[in-house]
C-alpha cells in the first residue's frame, strides 16, 4: 500500500467532530480491499474484520478532526464560528479555510487589523467570538448557501514532503493512525491468524465519544487504541514528548500490564526503535473508556509522535508510521492459543 | 395546551433525585394515552404507547429542577446548604425556597460585614426557615432534605415565566404530544430523573428500552437578550432543532429528520448551537453500541434562575413538530 496515497487520500477529507460521514466512506473504500465484513454502528464508528477464530483483537483509531461550526451570520454576511473539538483559537486568523454548506466554499479568518486595536489589545491573542470567517458573499448569497450548524474546516491541502521521510499536513491526528490500521491490514492479508481482529475507525474521540459503543459492537477480548502524541520541539519538556523517529508505547494504570509487554515484544522480534510513554492517569485517548466498558477490557496504546498538534501542518515520520503497523500486525500474528495466560495477571 | 396542565407540572416539586411528586404529577396526565406506565429503578418515569411498525421511538424530558440540599443545621436553627445542580449562589441570595413537605424558607448569605452580595459564595449561603434554636428546625427540616424555589408563573402577554421551565415545559410538550399523536411505531416518553447532576437518568432508561430513536426535549440558550453572548436564537421564532451542545453533536441524518418533519408541515424552527450546557441528549447517544439522538429546545432566557421565560407559541410549535417526527413512518439510520 501506498501510505503517502492513502493519508493525502485521507486527509484531504472532511470529518469534523460528529459529522465524519464523508470520511467515513473514503475508511471504507480502504477496508474494501481486505474484508467484505465491513459494519458501521449508529454512533457511525467504522468496523472491518478479518480473521474467522480465536479471540478478538480490537483495533481503534479515530477519524475525526477538531474543526470548526457556523454560529451566527452576521447582517453583512460575515460568518461567527465556534471551535467544534478544541480547534486552537491562536492558529486560526489568516488561515484559509473551507464552509460546508450547501456547496463547499473557499473562505478566510479574518480579525480586526492590530492598527485599529486599542493599544494594549494588539498584544493579545484573538478570540474566537472576535473572529469573522469570510466566504467574499454578500448576505443574500449567504443565507442561501450556509445555515448555523454547517460545518467548517481548514482548507483541504494535501500533505507536504520534507526531508527525511518526514510529512506536514492537517488532521495527521489521527488520520496518520487510520492509515496506520490500513497498513496493518495490508500486512495482515497473506497471514493466518489465529485471532480475529475488527479495526474500528471511532468517532467523537475529540470530545469523548465513539469508544464505548466500540467495545460494545466488537465485544474484545483486548483492545489497542491508537493516537498521535508530541514530539519534541523547542520548549517542550523532554517528559511530554517522544522521539519522531520511535513508536511510543504508553505504560501505566490506563494500560493493561501484559499487553504493553506483547507490544513491547512486537517491536522488539523486529528491531523497532520504540520508547515508553508513561501516562500516569488519563491517556486522552480512546484507551481510556474502552479499558473500563463491559466487564473491562485488556488494553494497550500505541502513539505515533507529532508536532504542532490541532494546527494545519502537523508533522509526521512516515517511517515511523509504517512501524507502528508492523507492532500492530506482529501483536496480532503472535496471539495463539496460550492469550489467555499471556494475558493473565495471576501469575 | 392547557394552561392548567402547564401550571400543575411546573409547580410539582422536584429537584434531582427527588422526583417522587414530578413523577405522580405528570403520570396523571400521560397515563389515559399510555398502555403501560411505570417507573424504572432509577426514578425515571415511563409511558409506554405500542404501535404496529417494530420500531421504537424515545422521547425524553427531565421531571428534576436545580434546587438545594441541607448539609447542616446550626445551633441557631439556620440551614447551611450545598447546591443540587447548576445553582448561582448570587442568583440564590435573598429567595423563597420550599421543601417537600411544604415548609417555607428564605436564603441570604453570611459575612454580610465583609462584602457584598455580588461577591456571595455557595459556602456563605443559608435558609432562614423561621426557627430559632437547632430543636426546633430540626422539627421541620433534616439533613438531606432537599428546596426549591418556590414556584411563581408570571404570565407575560404570549410568554411566561417560571422558575421551573427547565425542563417542566418540555414534560409538559411530551405530555401533550402523547394526546396529540398518531404513531405507527411504539414510543416510550420518558420523564427522566437526575438529568441537572450529570445526565444521569436517560442512559439508564434507554440501556433498557434501546429504542432505533432518541429525541430529547430540554430548553436552550438565547442570543436576543441584551449584551449576551452571540447566539443565533431568539424567543417566539420556532423550537430549535439541535446540532450542537457541550453533551453532544447531534449526527446530521438525525437532524435532517426533524427539519424534514417540520419543513413538511410548514412548523418554524431554528437551528441550535448551544455553547455551554449539555443534555441527556449525548448521554443516550453513548448508551449500549450507540443509539440514533436528537433533541428538540424551547428557546429559553434567563436559564437557572426563577424566572426562566419562554413564548407559548414556541411550546405549541414544539408539540406540533413533535407529533410531525412521530407521525413519520422511515426513521433515520445510519
Amino acid at each position: 500500500m501506498d501510505v503517502f496515497e492513502a493519508l493525502s487520500a485521507l486527509t484531504t477529507t472532511p470529518g469534523v467532530t460528529g459529522n465524519e460521514v464523508a470520511v467515513s466512506e473514503v475508511v471504507k473504500g480502504y477496508y474494501k480491499a481486505y474484508t467484505d465484513d465491513i459494519f458501521i454502528d449508529p454512533m457511525g464508528n467504522t468496523y472491518a474484520h478479518i480473521g474467522d477464530h480465536g479471540p478478538v483483537l480490537l483495533v481503534q483509531a479515530h477519524m475525526d478532526e477538531v474543526g470548526m461550526m457556523v454560529t451566527d451570520i452576521e447582517e453583512d454576511g460575515l460568518l461567527r464560528i465556534r471551535s467544534v473539538a478544541g480547534v486552537d483559537p491562536r492558529v486560526l486568523p489568516g488561515s484559509e479555510v473551507l464552509v460546508h454548506g450547501k456547496r463547499v466554499l473557499n473562505a478566510v479568518m479574518g480579525a480586526i487589523p492590530p492598527h485599529l486595536q486599542q493599544s494594549g489589545d494588539n498584544t493579545k491573542p484573538y478570540s474566537i467570538d472576535d473572529m469573522v470567517c469570510d466566504t467574499g458573499l454578500d448576505a443574500a448569497e449567504v443565507n442561501e448557501l450556509v445555515r448555523v450548524g454547517d460545518n467548517v474546516t481548514f482548507a483541504l491541502l494535501p500533505p507536504m514532503k520534507l526531508k527525511n521521510n518526514i510529512v506536514a499536513g492537517k488532521t495527521f491526528d489521527d488520520r496518520a493512525c487510520i492509515t496506520v490500521m490500513l497498513e496493518a491490514m495490508d500486512i495482515l492479508k497473506k497471514s493466518k491468524l489465529d485471532c480475529q481482529v475488527i479495526f474500528c475507525a471511532t468517532v467523537q474521540e475529540e470530545c469523548g465519544g465513539g469508544a464505548r459503543a466500540s467495545v460494545w459492537n466488537a465485544k474484545p477480548d483486548m483492545a489497542i487504541a491508537m493516537d498521535v502524541c508530541h514530539a519534541p520541539t523547542p520548549g517542550v519538556k523532554p517528559f511530554d514528548a517522544i522521539d519522531i523517529t520511535k513508536v511510543s508505547i504508553t505504560c501505566g494504570p490506563n494500560i493493561h500490564p501484559k499487553m504493553f509487554k506483547m507490544i513491547t515484544e512486537a517491536a522488539d522480534e523486529q528491531n523497532i526503535p520504540w520508547d515508553y510513554d508513561v501516562a500516569p492517569a488519563h491517556t486522552g485517548t480512546d484507551a481510556w473508556d474502552t479499558q473500563i466498558q463491559m466487564g473491562g477490557v485488556a488494553t494497550g496504546l500505541i502513539s505515533l509522535p507529532l508536532r504542532y498538534m490541532h494546527t494545519s501542518v502537523e508533522e509526521i515520520s512516515l517511517t515511523t508510521l509504517k512501524n507502528c503497523a508492523k507492532v500492530i500486525a506482529r501483536f496480532a500474528q503472535n496471539i495463539g492459543a496460550d492469550w489467555e495466560e499471556k494475558l493473565c495477571l495471576d501469575d | 395546551m392547557d394552561t392548567t396542565m402547564i401550571k400543575n407540572i411546573l409547580g410539582a416539586y422536584g429537584p434531582s433525585g427527588r422526583e417522587d411528586k414530578a413523577a405522580e404529577t405528570i403520570k396523571q396526565y400521560v397515563a389515559p394515552y399510555a398502555d403501560e406506565v411505570y417507573r424504572d429503578t432509577m426514578g425515571n418515569l415511563i409511558a409506554h404507547k405500542r404501535g404496529t411498525s417494530g420500531k421504537k421511538i424515545m422521547l425524553s424530558a427531565h421531571m428534576d429542577q436545580i434546587g438545594f440540599i441541607v448539609v447542616a443545621i446550626d445551633e441557631k436553627g439556620f440551614l447551611r446548604v450545598a447546591r443540587v445542580g447548576g445553582v448561582n449562589p448570587i442568583i440564590a441570595t435573598a429567595r423563597e425556597v420550599v421543601f417537600e413537605n411544604g415548609i417555607k424558607g428564605v436564603t441570604y448569605f453570611e459575612n454580610t460585614a465583609k462584602h457584598g452580595v455580588n461577591e456571595a459564595t455557595f459556602n456563605e449561603l443559608y435558609i432562614d426557615i423561621g426557627c430559632a434554636s437547632r430543636e426546633e428546625a430540626e422539627k421541620k427540616v433534616a439533613i438531606g432534605d432537599m428546596a426549591v424555589y418556590v414556584t411563581n408563573y408570571v404570565e407575560l402577554g404570549e410568554r411566561a415565566a417560571c422558575g421551573a421551565m427547565d425542563d417542566r415545559i418540555c414534560c409538559a410538550i411530551v405530555a401533550e404530544a402523547m394526546k396529540e399523536m398518531k404513531s405507527e411505531h411504539d414510543v416510550y416518553a420518558v420523564f427522566t430523573v437526575q438529568e441537572e447532576v450529570g445526565c444521569r437518568g436517560g442512559s439508564p432508561a434507554a440501556y433498557a428500552i434501546e429504542p432505533d430513536l432518541n429525541i430529547s426535549l430540554d430548553v436552550t440558550g438565547v442570543g436576543d437578550i441584551p449584551e449576551c453572548s452571540r447566539m443565533a436564537v431568539s424567543l417566539g421564532c420556532g423550537p430549535t432543532v439541535k446540532v450542537m451542545d457541550s453533551s453532544v453533536i447531534v449526527p446530521p441524518v438525525v437532524r435532517a429528520f426533524i427539519e424534514a418533519a417540520a419543513e413538511e408541515d410548514g412548523i418554524p424552527y431554528q437551528r441550535e448551537v448551544l455553547r455551554a450546557g449539555g443534555t441527556d441528549t449525548g448521554a443516550i447517544q453513548r448508551t449500549r453500541g450507540g443509539i440514533l439522538s436528537g433533541c428538540i429546545s424551547v428557546p429559553t432566557r434567563y436559564i437557572h434562575t426563577p424566572v426562566e421565560t419562554v413564548d407559548m407559541k414556541d411550546v405549541d410549535n414544539a408539540v406540533k413538530l413533535l407529533c410531525a417526527c412521530l407521525k413519520r413512518k422511515e426513521l433515520p439510520r445510519r
